[in-house]
C-alpha cells in the first residue's frame, strides 16, 4: 500500500466520521424537538426556526469534513 | 470517462477562471478580462439582479406591494424583521438593522441561486467571496458595538464582568479568539454548503458517463455497435431522476444558508450592541 492509497483511505474514513457526528447531532436535536412539540403543541412555530438553525449549523460542520475529504481526493 | 476525467470535470465547474462558458459550445465561451474573473463577474451580475429585485419590489407600493415580486419580497422582509432582527437585536435597534440584514440575505440568496441556473456560475462556492462577505459582517458588528458602547467599554465588555481574577488570563484570549472564529465560521459554512452541493450535482451527472461504458461493455456481445446508445438510454434516467431530487434540496439549501448567514449576523450584531445579555 503506497502513501496515496492511504490518503484516499483517510479521506473516506474522514467523510464517514463527519457524517456520523452530524447524524447523531441532528437526530438528537430533532428527537428533542418532536418530544417538546408532543408535550406542548403551541410552541411549534418557535421550535421550528431553532431546529432548522441548529440543523444547518451541524450540517455545516459535516459538510466541512466532506469538503476536506473531497479536496484530499481531487487535489491529490 | 475515467475517474481522473471525472475529477477534472468537477474541478473545471467549481474553480474560478477567466472563461465564462455560457453554453456548452465552443462559440459560446466569453473571455473575462484580467482585473475581473468569472466569480467577480458573477458578483457584479448578482448585484445587478439584487438591485432589480428590490427596485421591482419597491415600485408602486402604497399600502400593499404593487407587483407579485413585491409580495414575494415582502414575505421574506417581514420574516427578517419580525423573526430575525427584532428578537436578536432588540425591539428598538432591530428595525434600523433590517436594511443591512435584508441586503445581505437577498444578495447571498441571489448568488446561491445563480449557482443553480445553467448560464451562470456559483460565486458563493468560492471561499474568497464568502470570506469577503464574512469580513463585512465582522467589521460591521465590531464597529457597531464600538459606536454604541464606546471603543474602550466595548473591548472591556467582550469579557464578561464578575469573573475571578485568576480566570482572566485564560478567558481573555478565548473570548478574543471567539470573535475571529465567528467570521471564520461564517466563511466556511456558506462555502462548504455551496461547494458540497455543486460537487454533489456534478458527481451525479458524471455518474452517467462513468456507468455507461460499464453497461455498454456487458451489452457489446449481444447488440454490437448499438450497445453504447442503448446503455446510455438504460442508465441515464436514474441519475437524472436523483439529480432532480438533489436540485430541489439544493434550492432549499440556498434559502437556508442565506437565512443562516443573516441570522448569525444579527446574533453577532445584537451581542455587540447589548453586551451583558
Amino acid at each position: 500500500m503506497d502513501y496515496q492509497s492511504i490518503g484516499y483511505l483517510g479521506a473516506g474514513i474522514g467523510a464517514g466520521l463527519a457524517a456520523i457526528g452530524a447524524g447523531l447531532g441532528i437526530g438528537k436535536a430533532t428527537a428533542s424537538t418532536v418530544e417538546a412539540i408532543a408535550r406542548q403543541p403551541e410552541v411549534k412555530d418557535d421550535l421550528r426556526a431553532n431546529l432548522i438553525l441548529g440543523a444547518a449549523l451541524m450540517e455545516g460542520v459535516a459538510l466541512l469534513g466532506a469538503v476536506i475529504s473531497l479536496l484530499i481526493v481531487l487535489l491529490k | 470517462m475515467s475517474s481522473g476525467n471525472l475529477s477534472e470535470f468537477i474541478l473545471h465547474h467549481i474553480v474560478d477562471g477567466h472563461k465564462w462558458h455560457i453554453l456548452p459550445f465552443e462559440w459560446a465561451v466569453v473571455n473575462v478580462p484580467a482585473p475581473l474573473s468569472l466569480h467577480v463577474l458573477m458578483l457584479l451580475i448578482g448585484a445587478v439582479f439584487t438591485f432589480l429585485l428590490a427596485r421591482t419590489a419597491a415600485k408602486r407600493v402604497n399600502l400593499l406591494p404593487g407587483s407579485p415580486v413585491g409580495h414575494m419580497v415582502e414575505v421574506l422582509l417581514l420574516y427578517i424583521r419580525d423573526e430575525v432582527a427584532r428578537p436578536n437585536i432588540g425591539k428598538k435597534d432591530g428595525d434600523a438593522w433590517v436594511p443591512f440584514l435584508a441586503t445581505a440575505f437577498f444578495f447571498i440568496l441571489v448568488l446561491n441561486l445563480m449557482g443553480l441556473v445553467p448560464v451562470f456560475a456559483g460565486a458563493t462556492a468560492n471561499i474568497s467571496v464568502t470570506a469577503a462577505l464574512a469580513l463585512i459582517v465582522f467589521v460591521v458588528f465590531n464597529v457597531a458595538g464600538m459606536v454604541k458602547n464606546g471603543p474602550i467599554h466595548y473591548l472591556k465588555g467582550i469579557v464578561p464582568s464578575g469573573v475571578p481574577l485568576w480566570v482572566l488570563p485564560i478567558l481573555v484570549p478565548i473570548e478574543f479568539i471567539s470573535i475571529f472564529i465567528r467570521a471564520f465560521s461564517l466563511t466556511i459554512r456558506l462555502f462548504a454548503n455551496m461547494t458540497a452541493g455543486h460537487i454533489m450535482i456534478l458527481v451525479i451527472t458524471g455518474l452517467i458517463s462513468v456507468l455507461t461504458p460499464m453497461i455498454s461493455g456487458g451489452l457489446h456481445g449481444l447488440l454490437g455497435g448499438a450497445s453504447d446508445s442503448i446503455a446510455l438510454a438504460l442508465i441515464a434516467p436514474f441519475p437524472l431522476a436523483f439529480l432532480l431530487f438533489i436540485l430541489v434540496i439544493k434550492v432549499l439549501v440556498c434559502f437556508l444558508q442565506a437565512f443562516v448567514f443573516t441570522f448569525l449576523s444579527s446574533l453577532y450584531i445584537g451581542g455587540a450592541l447589548h453586551q451583558e445579555h
